[in-house]
């Protein structure tokens, strides 16, 4: 295997909140090459968006990342002081939120809120840091750019908004790039553009993706290998071949039996798995999904699945398969 | 604007009126004869029915006449030109102060949210707001004037002399600052967009001062308007203290005189000020926030 650009081991991030420990990451890992897209799917609140924050260094209190590794190319990003992450986010990762009706702020420029980013880690002249924002925009499809570069975020529309967060993200040429349900928020019309243009610069950038869903449906269409979240925990992963026509999870199973499927008649009903996530500030003992698989066994109810690598390329947590 | 005025006019005209006490017998002094106070009662109109004064008064005002004060014969449109701008000198160093004061220590307890620090501050700023303001002008008179000798302890002049009441007036109201720039920046902090700003990898001050404060000075000049009449009261009593001969001692004169055409002078003044300050508040609000137009 290639070495990888970003590799994570055993993340956990834990909230320390009134009501106890939330486990929000629970012993996340896996690994990115150059240039590669990995799909992270699962309900929400089962801790995609809190992996992703803890990678960009920006769990705040009452959170905190209690244990593991983030290794950007080898190098430990628990291990970096402040102002070295502050090298690195923005510049080596960035970051796509899922709405981007918030995420720009009012009051600035389109131009400045791209231009900024360049100017702090090119070291280039403002002038110079709003030419790499024109351009930007260009590159992420906006019309008009010359016009547009001066507006102001509420002066443009969702689709456009999330163009320039993808011309911010993308401004500093970075090595990884996080988006964290990107199309989530936006009409499903704009949602294949977004897709469709985050598919294509990533290979212009040659920029290695994770592409936070809840749809696996998007991840078919953008991604080479998936994750599959549950509780804070990766309970499937592999690539989307793999996990699309041989899921070995019985969530995973839940997953794809409620995803709309494209040669499925109309009146095929969508059948979402029963029952809720767990509170994660109190999960069960044994497997996590266990109170909700149709498949579970007394053994899941008493002792956490440790995980199986199937084959060099599937893992698996799942009791089914232990042993 | 002429409406507000006409009932400012109307609501300060009533207040004389009710406000025991005959002016005449007051600007003759308490000896005089009863011809001498009829012969005042006759020049300044004070035997004509109440809406006859109302409207000549208005009239006049209309012309921009304030009338002639009952007690130094001068027109009282001289004596505000020389007292108002004093008042504006003091209203503006303590505006000075406010931000100066206000503006770091709300953002500075924002970021030490829940620590040690913040509550010291929250707490402090209690105590100003309620302190009233003649005690706090009291005690720094003493304290900083007196005992130290540090400042000139009343009178008008140049920065030393503005010092002293300057910060009487500011230490309650940068106390409102503190918490209007504290609450609106704990909002703004937590809001998508400083997550993207911290996402770039922009520097700890800068996403506070060029993202975050950006948008909370909203709030601060929403407060800052309201706080303007306070303001207005808080001048009044602390130029009574320190003997700054703006329109505020003029108005505490007048009042022991019944002076009644400087007592509606001055608050004439007074409130066509706060409607324009508050004016001038909605026209940076529309510097400030571009998604605000008129
Ligand atoms: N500030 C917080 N305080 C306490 N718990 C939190 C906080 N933020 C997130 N969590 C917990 O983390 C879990 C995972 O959140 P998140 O990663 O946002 O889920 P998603 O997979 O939908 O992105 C949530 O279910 C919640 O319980
Ligand atoms: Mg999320």
């Amino acid at each position: 295997m290639a070495e990888p650009i970003l590799e994570v081991k055993d993340l956990r991030t834990y909230f320390y909140t009134e009501a106890g420990i939330v486990k929000a990451v629970n012993g996340v890992n896996f690994r990115l090459e150059k240039g590669q897209s990995l799909g992270v799917v699962g309900e929400s609140g089962s801790g995609k968006s809190i992996t992703a924050l803890s990678v960009m260094g920006l769990i705040k209190p009452p959170g905190k990342v209690v244990s593991g590794e983030i290794l950007l190319q080898g190098q430990n990003l628990l291990k970096k002081s402040r102002k070295e992450l502050e090298k690195i986010r923005g510049n080596d990762i960035a970051m796509i939120f899922q709405d981007p009706m918030t995420s720009l702020n009012p009051v600035l420029r389109v131009g400045e809120q791209i231009a900024e980013a360049v100017v702090l880690h090119r070291k280039v002249k403002r002038k110079e840091g709003w030419n790499v924002a024109l351009e930007m925009l260009k590159k992420v499809g906006i019309p008009e750019a010359e016009d547009r570069i001066r507006r102001f975020p509420h002066e443009m529309s969702g689709g456009m908004r999330q163009r320039v967060m993808i011309a911010i993200a993308l401004s500093c040429n970075p090595k990884v790039l996080i988006a964290d349900e990107p199309t989530t928020a936006l009409d499903v019309t704009i949602q294949a553009q977004i897709l469709d243009l985050i598919r294509l610069l990533q290979k212009d950038f040659e920029t290695a993706t994770i592409m936070i869903t809840h749809d696996l449906g998007v991840v078919a269409e953008v991604c080479k290998n998936v994750m599959v979240m549950y509780a804070g925990q990766p309970v499937e992963y592999s690539d989307v071949t793999t996990v699309l026509e041989q899921p070995k999870h019985p969530y995973t199973w839940g997953l794809l039996s409620s995803l709309p499927k494209l040669n499925a008649s109309e009146k095929q009903r969508l059948t979402p798995i029963d029952g809720m996530p767990p509170d994660l500030g109190n999960l069960p003992e044994g497997c996590a999904f266990a109170p909700r698989c149709p498949h579970k066994k007394p053994v899941c109810e008493r002792q956490e699945p440790a995980g199986k690598w199937l084959n060099p390329g599937h893992f698996v947590r799942c009791h089914l398969y232990e042993a | 604007m002429i409406i507000t005025l006409f009932f400012i006019v109307l609501i300060a005209f009533v207040i004389n009126f009710v406000v025991p006490g005959n002016p005449a017998r007051t600007i003759a002094g308490p000896k005089a004869s009863p011809e001498v106070i009829k012969a005042i009662e006759e020049k300044y109109d004070l035997n004509k029915p109440v809406y006859v004064q109302f409207e000549h008064y208005f009239v006049n005002l209309l012309h921009g006449d304030l009338g002639i004060s009952y007690r130094t014969n001068e027109t009282v449109n001289s004596e505000l030109r020389t007292a108002f701008p004093k008042t504006m000198y003091l209203g503006f160093s303590v505006f000075f102060l406010n931000v100066l004061i206000g503006v770091p220590t709300g953002i500075y307890a924002a970021i030490k949210r829940s620590k040690f620090m913040d509550h010291v501050i929250l707490i402090s700023s209690l105590v100003g707001t309620s302190a009233p303001t003649f005690w706090i002008g009291y005690i720094l008179l003493f304290i900083v004037g007196y005992k130290l000798s540090l400042l000139p302890i009343g009178g008008y002049g140049g920065i030393s002399h503005v010092i002293l009441p300057a910060l009487t007036v500011s230490l309650a109201s940068a106390a409102g600052y503190v918490r209007v720039v504290r609450t609106s920046m704990l909002e703004v902090l937590g809001t998508d967009y400083v997550r993207t700003a911290e996402a770039k990898g922009l520097s700890q001050s800068t996403v506070i001062l060029k993202h975050a404060f950006r948008s909370s000075v909203i709030p601060l000049i929403t407060y800052a308007g309201m706080d303007l009449g306070t303001l207005m009261g808080g001048l009044i009593v602390t130029e009574g203290i320190f003997g700054w001969p703006g329109i505020g001692q003029m108005a505490v004169t007048a009042i022991n005189y019944q002076d009644m055409p400087t007592i509606m002078g001055v608050v004439l003044v007074a409130a066509v000020a706060v409607v324009i300050a508050n004016f001038v508040v909605d026209i940076i609000y529309a510097l400030v926030d571009p998604r605000i137009s008129y």
